[in-house]
């Protein structure tokens, strides 16, 4: 049995973690506010860029010719871009896409791929994929919690080279949605080359502007729509990739503070039994001293 | 409701959006921007246009002495039924930018490409922000 001692110093050590594990949660809580209004901030954006692609894509008819759409014969090499935290401490977040990106590597294997690479966006997911021995052939860091536009733009580029190179046959983006505080997604999507269906889009669910794609087709296109549509095409997977890290931000945050809110109710749950167990002792002790003194007291007449 | 027609009444619904959220929200009188083909002016009841912007300035003239004018990156304009969406990567008021720190802004983009080197991605990050200070620079000398 511990004594009194060793309990009461291991009630301090866990009452020290839980104001760590408290304070990170309350972090976690400021920063997914401010990830999720940069969701918020990008969607009228994301909703003009898809409307305007859909309608150039719309009048420029064949779209098959243009490099970025072209569905490959070939299936040498896939790329899956795995999209992780720099930090750990947020519960499965960071295994939950590794595991997915291992997956979804399979399945391009399955499908004749003869090769699969990654490309590793955040510290914690391109760690573990060389661990495990995976071919990472470019690993972004740095920007996990806090995503730029500028960051998306240089894993876009860097991707959209490699592919237009040659160098891979198709992109698969691994990421974590936020779907609500208490839930993150792993969703994968192709990025590479773009798919028709994304491109043309599935015409209007959500209607808030009265500005349809009716009109794009009496508009005047300057330049012609094809043009216009290569242009857009690489501004689209800038978009793509930033939506990608921002909810991954926002999810990686969601999941530390709830990793934390729960490690903090532990360590509540733990202090209360320790406790118990301190006083417990105490009690002990003193009863075993009284039993002491009567046996003495008892001994003497 | 106004049933007014004329087009002095006539205002155009502008929306300047950009990934980091709407820089300008709402009625002007007429929207120049810089197409790729030259710039274009934009008037109530213009026909639907799709446009290519290069880098540049767009002017919104919201009442006749005033104009706002955003330093603008490359982009999209599209425009039907009076409603003109301008979807760019970086839209920053005239007013807003400083010439010391838009000054300060360009040398340090520039000694990243020079230091970038063989690395094709930090060199294509400075190019691009050398591109946006130097046209910052433009708007502002163009409006001194």
């Amino acid at each position: 049995m511990p004594s009194q001692q060793d309990i009461k110093q291991r009630i301090v050590s866990v009452t020290g973690t839980s104001k760590i594990t408290r304070a990170m949660e309350l972090v976690a809580s400021a920063k997914l506010r401010r990830a999720q209004l940069r969701i918020e901030a990008l969607r009228p954006y994301a909703k003009g860029m898809s409307e305007l692609m859909s309608g150039a894509a719309r009048r420029a008819g064949n779209v098959s010719g243009l490099p970025l759409m072209a569905e490959r014969e070939e299936h040498r090499r896939a790329a899956v871009i795995a999209v992780t935290g720099d930090r750990g401490l947020a519960g499965a977040f960071n295994v939950n896409v590794v595991r997915q990106g291992l997956a979804t590597a399979e399945e391009l294997l399955a499908e004749g791929f003869a090769e699969v690479v990654f490309t590793a966006v955040g510290k914690k997911g391109g760690g573990t994929l060389r661990f495990r021995g995976r071919e990472v052939d470019h690993h972004f860091q740095g920007f996990s919690s806090e995503p730029t536009y500028d960051d998306a733009h240089v894993i876009a580029d860097f991707v959209s080279t490699r592919f237009l190179e040659g160098e891979t046959d198709r992109v698969m983006l691994v990421y974590n949605e936020f779907k609500s505080v208490v839930e993150q997604r792993v969703v994968t999507e192709q990025l590479l080359p773009v798919p028709r269906t994304v491109v043309m889009g599935d015409e209007d669910e959500d209607e808030d502007a009265p500005s349809g794609g009716l009109s794009q087709a009496v508009a005047d296109f300057e330049p012609e729509p094809a043009v216009l549509l290569e242009k857009l095409l690489p501004t689209f997977i800038d978009t793509t990739i930033y939506r990608a890290l921002l909810e991954s931000a926002a999810a990686e945050h969601a999941a530390r503070r709830t990793a934390m809110s729960n490690a903090s109710d532990n360590a509540e749950q733990l202090i209360a039994d320790l406790t118990l167990a301190m006083n417990r002792a105490r009690q002990a002790a003193i009863t075993q001293e009284i039993l002491e003194v009567v046996a003495g007291a008892d001994a003497l007449t | 409701m106004s049933t007014a027609t004329s087009t002095d009444e006539r205002q155009l619904a502008v929306k300047v959006l950009t990934p980091e959220g709407a820089v300008f929200e709402g009625k002007v009188r007429m929207v120049i921007a810089p197409s790729v083909e030259g710039e274009i002016g934009i008037l109530p009841r213009h026909m639907p246009v799709v446009a290519l912007l290069r880098p540049g300035e767009t002017r919104l003239r919201i009442t006749d002495g005033e104009d706002v004018i955003l330093a603008t990156t490359a982009g999209y304009m599209s425009v039907e039924f009076d409603t003109v969406v301008i979807l760019v990567e970086q839209a920053e008021p005239y007013d807003q930018i400083d010439r010391a720190r838009a000054e300060a802004a360009l040398a340090r983009a520039r000694e990243e490409l020079a230091a970038a080197g063989d690395d094709e991605l930090a060199a294509d990050r400075a190019q691009a922000a050398v591109h946006r200070a130097e046209n910052r620079l433009k708007v502002i000398d163009r409006n001194a």
